[in-house]
């Protein structure tokens, strides 16, 4: 995990500021996977919001941006305020906060209610479906680099935590987990269903990755090692795909200065490498052969399936959604007649084509040691 | 210059290669010899995922026919899209479905099928997708999403497998169905097959298809994508048997199909619905518990289909890019080679004796009849059997000897060395292909030892289609059936493309809307946006200033917020003598 995370951190702009505020999110996001400590690990959790946030008022686009940093940031806030007091208890309770330590001589009230504020604040990381509100409006109002780490390792961290934290809650997940993967499952249909009428495509591509954390979610809170595993794997194949995805709209938003699918079209003309890259970076995305996407998904599929047999009815219209949006972005940005609001007519220039091979190697390869997760 | 040599090696190359899986598939079949390699990865609570190659005389021939089609249509597209800039994309997609076919073939192991399928459905939707037409994008867009639901199948049915602890067919066979969870890794499978297959439910894909470059449609969707589906069905064949769900679907393919074909006047969808009904019949073999027979006729089925498509795409290049039958005629003199082949084609298609379309599907035929299906089936089966040959001469009839057309004159000597050649290998194919591969691989029990009364039966269900063929062209029925309902609903092949898309679009957008009003809508009022506004409100009511509100308000949370800290602060202190509030920041555990 920690090792994919190094690998997306870029420069995009060399600007003093602006490099500082990558440096300073990125140090916080390897502290926060390198701490061994739950007090630390929420320390430098919640010290990543400053400089995403200063990075979306600072650097974005559009006015929206300043709405965008205070929904990104008080959403998470409320989220993740009860789990220090909760953290302090615990402390209180046990006199430990190294992770991993199961928790014992706790009372059942304290599963039910603190349980529920320390998946809660994951959840809201993550984000999960019916608090992810914070996702697409963060996503699109950032700048490139800002939704890369956003979506490469921001939300990675809420995963994380979770599967961090699986040991101390582990009554917990036995008895929540009908609800949260229920939740997990429905939002990845309900996000399938509202990715088909965006017309966003930084817009579509955040909403896809609610869909992926779900499934992730899912496996995690099945509490079976394949699900562990595939969601390991998931996280980092989703860092991966997406952040490239994110990439890629800014490439084009480059080139024709609109994000909107409508106007982004025929650019199989205009940059036909971009074209071929950005339809592994979708294959990656439906999880399609021989990417790490695939990998993590059966893992997942089989330990969510394993749940419950219902699921089996509602799981492949979430995957089959997946697709329907993912190749509708696909299509529509590469077809058609094109050139409705051109502005450069560059290729792809070698920064841009190193840091989307960067983003595609990886996924292609770490399949062949899927071990590594095991 | 470089590129085209290029292109003509490899094509050489790949064709060379696959005479040589031919023939080392008969090898394989006559020494009953099977091979198996086994390469572990990795394994995980018991469940060892693996890589296995298999080979015995199915998969080595079947990869065969693939590598020799695909090395003819290699050579050939190097003259069909000659001045295409992209060539380098086509042979590289050409090498990935080739690669992902094989993936499928030789492979017992559901993972590996698994893989080759997801590649299959991809590399398929960037040859339909290679033109940038909006027809080529929905078409594309609708074969994915068919191919899409079965590899979603497949999915599942590694899931379902895990019960059983392995993903390996053979190990799948051997457990047969004990409980409902091995059944349904069956059942998914089967609708993976059929979903790549194109039977009834899923059929629209593969005439709309075609609009993919003539080669692919000639490599892909003839011959080799679709043929995947029934290899797969063929594989867990032994546990199906006899399906009634199956005979009923691939009935329903054959006839729809055969009366769309009829009256179709699109030359490669004529060739496509074709395909659809050829796929029926082998779907219907199959589902009658007759696997080999089945892949005897896969396997001539795609040598003439193939070879069908690269002649339609002379005819097309001869008429000035026109597809329609009407506007493409009488090109006998302009293109005779071409006509030559196109006849041989069609007429193994119809089963004319002692083509290698006969072997196959007089056996079909035959073992049916033995079988004792009932009379309904029968009549069914006979009279699409006939509309085979009806809709075969009447493609022949139109091309051969119909009206010249608009533009049809334009080109003659439209045979180029390097379109002829490659496609004499596929002729040599069509023609001999189907005896050769009844010596080697035609199940013993089913030697029909009748001399002349075994090209009785496809004879005259072949004079049968001749007569009425000519009842059709007299009658000019498609005059009659101009404005009627029944022409309407052959023509969509009975609404199977407004079921897969407008109905399902609509759907969509309905749900979509809905769940994104409640999404924007609901969601925001009653979460962040809504309470933002509401806090704001409330701090505008106790202080005139707004700002100065706020101010008054965050602090105030602040507040309280540092005063439940602290008393969980002192709280701690209390309960706990060992605090070191350095420490525990930084990685001491």
């Amino acid at each position: 995990m920690i090792i994919g995370s190094l690998g997306l951190v870029r420069l995009l702009r060399f600007e003093w500021e602006f490099s500082f505020l990558i440096y300073l999110l990125f140090l916080m996001l390897v502290l926060a996977f390198l701490s061994n400590n739950l007090i630390g690990f929420y320390f430098y959790f919640e010290a990543s919001l400053i400089p995403t946030f200063l990075i979306i008022i600072g650097y974005g686009y559009q006015p929206e941006r300043i709405q965008a940093g205070i929904y990104f940031i008080f959403y998470t806030l409320i989220g993740s305020l009860p789990l220090l007091i909760l953290i302090i208890y615990y402390y209180s309770e046990v006199g430990r906060l190294s992770i991993g330590v199961y928790l014992k001589g706790m009372e059942v009230e304290f599963y039910s209610l603190g349980g529920l504020i320390l998946v809660g604040a994951f959840l809201v990381k993550m984000p999960i479906y019916v608090v992810h509100l914070w996702l697409p409006k963060a996503h699109v109002e950032a700048p490139v680099a800002g939704s890369i780490i956003l979506a490469g390792v921001l939300l990675k961290l809420g995963g994380y935590g979770l599967g961090r934290v699986m040991g101390i809650i582990g009554g917990l997940v036995a008895r929540l987990r009908g609800y949260v993967v229920g939740l997990a499952l429905v939002g990845i249909v309900v996000v399938g269903f509202i990715c088909c009428q965006i017309g966003d495509l930084k817009a579509l591509v955040a909403y896809s990755s609610v869909a992926h954390m779900g499934l992730v979610l899912g496996g995690l809170f099945r509490g079976l090692k394949w699900g562990v595993t595939g969601g390991l794997a998931m996280m980092l194949a989703h860092g991966l795909s997406s952040s490239g995805l994110f990439y890629m709209v800014n490439v084009y938003y480059r080139r024709t200065g609109r994000r909107s699918l409508l106007i982004n079209n025929g650019m199989l003309k205009m940059i036909p490498i971009a074209s071929l890259i950005v339809f592994m970076l979708c294959a990656a995305n439906i999880s399609a052969p021989p990417t790490l996407n695939l990998f993590s998904e059966f893992f997942l599929i089989i330990s969510v399936l394993k749940f419950e047999v219902g699921i089996i009815l509602f799981f492949p219209l979430g995957s089959f959604l997946g697709v329907v949006f993912i190749l509708y972005l696909f299509a529509q940005r590469q077809h058609g007649k094109g050139g409705l609001s051109v502005v450069s007519f560059i290729g792809l220039t070698s920064l841009e084509s190193i840091v989307l091979v960067v983003h595609l190697v990886p996924l292609n390869i770490i399949f062949i040691r899927g071990s590594i997760f095991i | 210059m470089v590129s085209s040599l290029v292109r003509f090696y490899l094509g050489v190359i790949v064709l060379s290669f696959g005479i040589l899986f031919f023939v080392v598939g008969v090898v394989l079949e006559l020494g009953l010899v099977v091979l198996m390699l086994e390469w572990g990865f990795y394994k995980i609570s018991g469940v060892s995922i693996k890589f296995i190659l298999l080979m015995d005389w199915v998969s080595i021939t079947f990869s065969g026919v693939v590598i020799v089609i695909s090395g003819v249509v290699l050579i050939y597209r190097g003259y069909y899209m000659r001045g295409d800039l992209n060539f380098y994309r086509f042979i590289i997609l050409v090498f990935l479905f080739v690669i992902s076919i094989l993936m499928i073939v030789i492979s017992p192991n559901l993972i590996r099928i698994l893989l080759g399928w997801d590649g299959l459905g991809l590399v398929s939707y960037c040859l339909v997708i290679y033109y940038q037409r909006d027809k080529a994008l929905n078409s594309g867009t609708i074969t994915i999403l068919t191919n899409r639901i079965g590899d979603i199948a497949l999915l599942l049915a590694l899931r379902w497998a895990i019960l059983i602890g392995g993903w390996d067919i053979t190990y799948l066979e051997g457990w047969g169905s004990r409980s409902w969870g091995i059944d349904l890794v069956f059942v998914l499978m089967v609708l993976a097959g059929l979903t790549k297959s194109a039977q009834v439910p899923f059929s629209a894909w593969l005439p709309a298809a075609i609009a993919a470059p003539t080669p692919v449609s000639a490599l892909v969707h003839s011959s080799t994508l679709v043929t995947a589906g029934v290899y797969l069905i063929i594989r867990v064949s032994r546990v199906i048997y006899i399906s009634e769900l199956l005979i009923f679907l691939s009935l329903l393919t054959m006839i729809l199909a055969g009366l769309g074909a009829c009256f179709e006047k699109d030359m490669k969808r004529i060739i496509a619905l074709s395909t659809l009904s050829q796929l029926g019949v082998i779907m219907f073999i199959l589902s009658l518990g007759m696997s080999e027979l089945s892949y005897f006729h896969l396997l001539t089925h795609a040598l003439f289909k193939s070879l069908l498509f690269l002649c339609a795409g002379l005819y097309i290049h001869g008429g000035v890019d026109q597809q329609d039958t009407r506007g493409i005629g009488n090109q006998l003199f302009g293109l005779p080679v071409v006509g030559c082949y196109f006849l041989t084609a069609n007429l193994s298609l119809a089963g004319f004796p002692f083509m290698s379309g006969f072997y196959s599907k007089d056996l079909i035929f035959e073992v049916f009849e033995i079988q004792g299906v009932g009379l309904f089936l029968y009549v069914i089966v006979c009279i699409s059997m006939l509309r085979t040959v009806v809709y075969r001469v009447r493609l022949l009839f139109y091309q051969v000897v119909g009206e010249i057309g608009p533009r049809g004159g334009l080109i003659f000597r439209d045979e180029v060395k390097l379109a002829i050649y490659p496609m004499f290998v596929l002729f040599l194919m069509a023609t001999t292909g189907g005896s050769f591969l009844s010596w080697v691989i035609q199940p013993i029990l089913l030697i029909m030892f009748s001399g002349l009364v075994k090209i009785r039966l496809t004879f005259i269900v072949f004079l049968l289609g001749l007569l009425g063929l000519t009842y059709w062209l007299g009658q000019n029925v498609f005059l009659k059936f101009k404005r009627g309902v029944f022409l309407f609903t052959v023509g969509l092949i009975w609404f199977v493309y407004n079921l897969s898309t407008a109905v399902l679009v609509k759907w969509l957008i309905i749900v979509s809307g809905l769940v994104k009003g409640v999404d924007q809508g609901w969601m925001e009022y009653y979460g962040g946006q809504g309470r933002g506004k509401w806090i704001l409100l409330r701090a505008r009511g106790l202080e005139a200033n707004t700002e100065i509100g706020l101010g008054r308000l965050f602090l105030g949370l602040t507040g309280l917020t540092i005063c439940i800290l602290l008393c969980f602060y002192r709280y701690s202190l209390k309960r706990m003598c060992g605090w070191r509030p350095l420490g525990d920041f930084l990685f001491v555990s």
